[in-house]
C-alpha cells in the first residue's frame, strides 16, 4: 500500500494543455520594467510621507448610476415561508452624502518592528481602523491593526499563515489563521479580535471569517462542510445559510450594514441572503453580447455588490474554451468587473477595471486596477488615478487599493516601492 | 551586446519552459495558473538576466524565483480572487490511477501554501533540506517542521476522504 510519499510522487507533473507561455511577451514586458526601473524615483527606503502631486481626474464617460433609497425593501424571487433566522444589522441605516474627491496623496503606513514588507487587507467604513499583515521575515506573517496612525500587532494563534480580513468602526476585527494543536491538526480557524483580545469564533472545526458589520454580525464559511455562515455575534453559534436546490458548496464573503450578506454558490454563482431570511441568485451580466457563465461576489456596501464574471472560467478557474477558440488566454482575460444593485437587481460591467474592483463603498464608488496597472477610484462620473510609490508596471499588481471609506477620502492598500517590495499605504483624498 | 544577451536568454528559457511548467503545475494545480506563474517568472528573469547569468546554479536560481512568485500570493491575479483554496471536488472515478492523483492534488491544495512548496520540492523533486531552505528563504529547521506538518495535514485530509488503499506512515 502506498505511503504519502509515494502518493506525492504519483502526482502527475505533466501539464495536459499546450503551453501559452510567450517568451516574446516576457521580453517586451521585461524591457518595459527595465525602463521603469531606470527612471524610478530614488530614496524609497526613507520615504514615510510621500505626497505625490498631480493625481489627476481623467475620463468623464461613466454615467451616474441610478441611486436607490436606503431601506428599500429587497425583492425576493418567491414568496418565502417565515424566516428561520434574521441576520443582525442596523435597520434603516443610510450613508452621509458625499461628493467624489478630485485627487489623492500617498502615505506609507508604519509597521511594528520595522518589518520590511506589509499590506492592508481591510478597513472600517470610516477608514479610521485598518487591518493588514506584515512580513517580518520572508514567509512569516504578522497580523496588524492600524488606528489613527498607530499600529499594533494582533497575535493570532499559529505560525503558518494568517490574515485579518475586516474591521468595523468600533475596532472589532475578524480573520483567520492556520493553527493546529497537533501536527495532524493543521487547519484554518476563524478569529475575532476585540478590546485587545483574540478569540476563536464558535461552531466550526475549520473555517474562515471574512467580514463584520457595525452591528457585530460576522460572515464566513465552514471549510469542512463548505457552508456559508453568519455569526450573529462574536460569541453566538453560526447560522448556516441555506443554499438553493442542487448546490453543494457556499461561501459568504461580505455583510452589509443592514445584514444583507453576499457570497458565491459552487464557486460560480453569485448569491445574496437578505436579513429577513429570503435569498436568491444575483443575475448574470451580459459580456460582449453573451450572458456570463460564471460570476462571484466579494463585497457589498449599502446594497452595492461587486465581483467578477466571465464567459470562459469554469468553476475551478480553468479556462473552458468554446469550440473554435484555441486562445485560452483570451478566454481567461474575459474576467470582468461587475457591480450589482442587490435591491433592484440592476447589474453593470465596469470596463474601467482590468479584471475586478477591489472594493465598493456606500455610494457605489469602487477602487481597482486599470489596464495600465494603476490603482484607480471610480466615483460616479469621475475616475481618480491614485499615485504610486514607484512607477506602476503595466499588467502587474504593483499597486492595489483594497479599501475605500464611505466618504471617499481614505483609501488603503499596497504599493510596491522602487525595489519591488510591497508596502502598506494609505491614500488621503480631497 | 543586447542581441547576444537576448539570444542567450531565449535559448535558455526555451529549453527550460517544459521543466518550469511542470513545477508550476505541481504548485498551482492547473495549467492556466501554471502558465501565468511561468510567464511572470520568465519576465522577471529577463529583467534580471545579467545578474542571473552570473548565478552559481542558474536552474536553482530560476526555480527559486518561480517558487517565491507562487508564495507571494498577492501578485497573481488568480490568487487575488482566492480561487486557489476553492478547489472543486475531484472529477468522477476513472480506472487508471487518475482519480488517485486527483485526490492527492485536491488534498495538497488544502495544505498551507508554504507547506505545499516544501512537500513538492522535497518529495517530488527530491531536493535536500538545505536547498529547499535556500529556495524558500528560511532555515533548515523550518523546512523540517513544515515537512512534518505538511505530511500530517495531507494524511488527515486523505483520511477524511476515506481514501481506498491508503495507509498512513507512522
Amino acid at each position: 500500500m502506498p505511503s504519502e510519499l509515494d502518493l506525492l510522487r504519483s502526482l502527475d507533473g505533466e501539464p495536459h494543455t499546450p503551453s501559452t507561455v510567450d517568451i516574446r511577451r516576457a521580453i517586451a514586458e521585461g524591457r518595459r520594467r527595465r525602463v521603469h526601473r531606470g527612471v524610478g524615483y530614488a530614496g524609497a527606503a526613507t520615504v514615510t510621507a510621500l505626497a505625490v502631486a498631480g493625481a489627476s481626474v481623467v475620463g468623464t464617460s461613466h454615467h451616474t448610476p441610478s441611486r436607490t433609497t436606503a431601506g428599500t425593501s429587497p425583492t425576493a424571487a418567491s414568496a418565502p415561508p417565515k424566516a428561520a433566522y434574521t441576520i443582525p444589522g442596523t435597520a434603516g441605516w443610510s450613508p452621509a452624502a458625499a461628493t467624489p474627491p478630485t485627487g489623492c496623496a500617498l502615505n506609507r503606513l508604519p509597521t511594528p518592528d520595522d518589518a520590511p514588507m506589509a499590506l492592508v487587507t481591510g478597513a472600517d467604513p470610516t477608514g479610521r481602523y485598518l487591518v493588514g499583515r506584515t512580513y517580518p521575515k520572508p514567509g512569516s506573517y504578522q497580523a496588524v491593526i492600524w488606528h489613527d496612525g498607530d499600529v499594533r500587532k494582533v497575535m493570532l494563534p499559529g505560525d503558518l499563515e494568517e490574515s485579518l480580513q475586516d474591521v468595523n468602526s468600533t475596532g472589532t476585527a475578524v480573520g483567520w489563521s492556520y493553527t493546529g494543536g497537533g501536527e495532524a491538526d493543521t487547519r484554518p480557524i476563524p478569529y475575532v479580535y476585540r478590546d485587545g483580545k483574540v478569540s476563536e469564533l464558535p461552531g466550526v472545526r475549520r473555517g474562515n471569517a471574512y467580514a463584520i458589520n457595525d452591528a457585530g454580525a460576522i460572515v464566513g464559511d465552514d471549510d469542512t462542510g463548505n457552508a456559508a455562515l453568519v455569526w450573529p455575534s462574536a460569541t453566538a453559534e453560526p447560522i448556516r445559510l441555506p443554499l438553493p436546490a442542487g448546490a453543494s458548496q457556499g461561501t459568504a464573503r461580505d455583510i452589509d450594514e443592514d445584514g444583507t450578506t453576499v457570497g458565491t454558490i459552487n464557486n460560480e454563482r453569485p448569491y445574496v441572503w437578505f436579513p429577513d431570511g429570503t435569498h436568491r441568485e444575483l443575475p448574470m451580466p451580459s459580456l460582449d453580447g453573451k450572458q456570463a457563465t460564471t460570476a462571484r461576489v466579494f463585497h457589498i456596501r449599502n446594497g452595492w455588490a461587486t465581483g467578477v464574471a466571465s464567459n470562459g472560467l469554469g468553476r475551478d478557474g480553468a479556462a473552458n474554451p468554446s469550440p473554435g477558440r484555441s486562445d485560452a488566454r483570451a478566454e481567461r482575460d474575459r474576467t470582468r468587473a461587475v457591480r450589482w444593485n442587490v435591491r433592484t437587481g440592476e447589474v453593470r460591467v465596469f470596463g474601467a477595471f482590468k479584471n475586478m474592483a477591489d472594493t465598493v463603498n456606500a455610494h457605489g464608488w469602487q477602487v481597482g486596477i486599470d489596464e495600465r496597472g494603476r490603482a484607480v477610484l471610480v466615483a460616479d462620473a469621475a475616475t481618480v488615478v491614485l499615485p504610486a510609490l514607484a512607477n506602476p508596471q503595466p499588467g502587474s499588481l504593483s499597486n492595489i487599493a483594497t479599501t475605500l471609506s464611505d466618504d471617499g477620502r481614505t483609501i488603503a492598500g499596497q504599493s510596491d516601492d522602487a525595489t519591488g517590495t510591497i508596502q502598506a499605504v494609505v491614500w488621503r483624498c480631497r | 551586446m543586447r542581441d547576444t544577451s537576448d539570444k542567450e536568454y531565449v535559448d535558455y528559457v526555451s529549453a527550460r519552459i517544459p521543466a518550469l511548467r511542470r513545477l508550476a503545475y505541481l504548485l498551482a494545480g492547473d495549467e492556466h495558473r501554471a502558465d501565468d506563474l511561468v510567464q511572470q517568472t520568465i519576465t522577471t528573469l529577463y529583467v534580471k538576466w545579467r545578474r542571473a547569468q552570473a548565478a552559481d546554479k542558474l536552474d536553482a536560481y530560476v526555480r527559486t524565483m518561480l517558487v517565491r512568485t507562487y508564495l507571494d500570493e498577492r501578485r497573481l491575479a488568480w490568487a487575488r480572487v482566492r480561487l486557489f483554496r476553492e478547489t472543486p471536488e475531484p472529477p468522477p472515478l476513472r480506472d487508471d490511477g487518475v482519480e488517485e492523483r486527483q485526490v492527492v492534488r485536491a488534498a495538497l491544495s488544502r495544505v498551507p501554501r508554504r507547506q505545499q512548496a516544501v512537500l513538492v520540492l522535497r518529495f517530488f523533486y527530491d531536493l535536500p533540506v538545505d536547498e529547499v531552505a535556500a529556495t524558500l528563504g528560511c532555515s533548515s529547521g523550518t523546512v523540517k517542521s513544515q515537512t512534518s506538518r505538511g505530511l500530517a495535514t495531507l494524511r488527515r485530509l486523505l483520511g477524511e476522504r476515506d481514501f481506498a488503499g491508503f495507509s498512513a506512515v507512522t
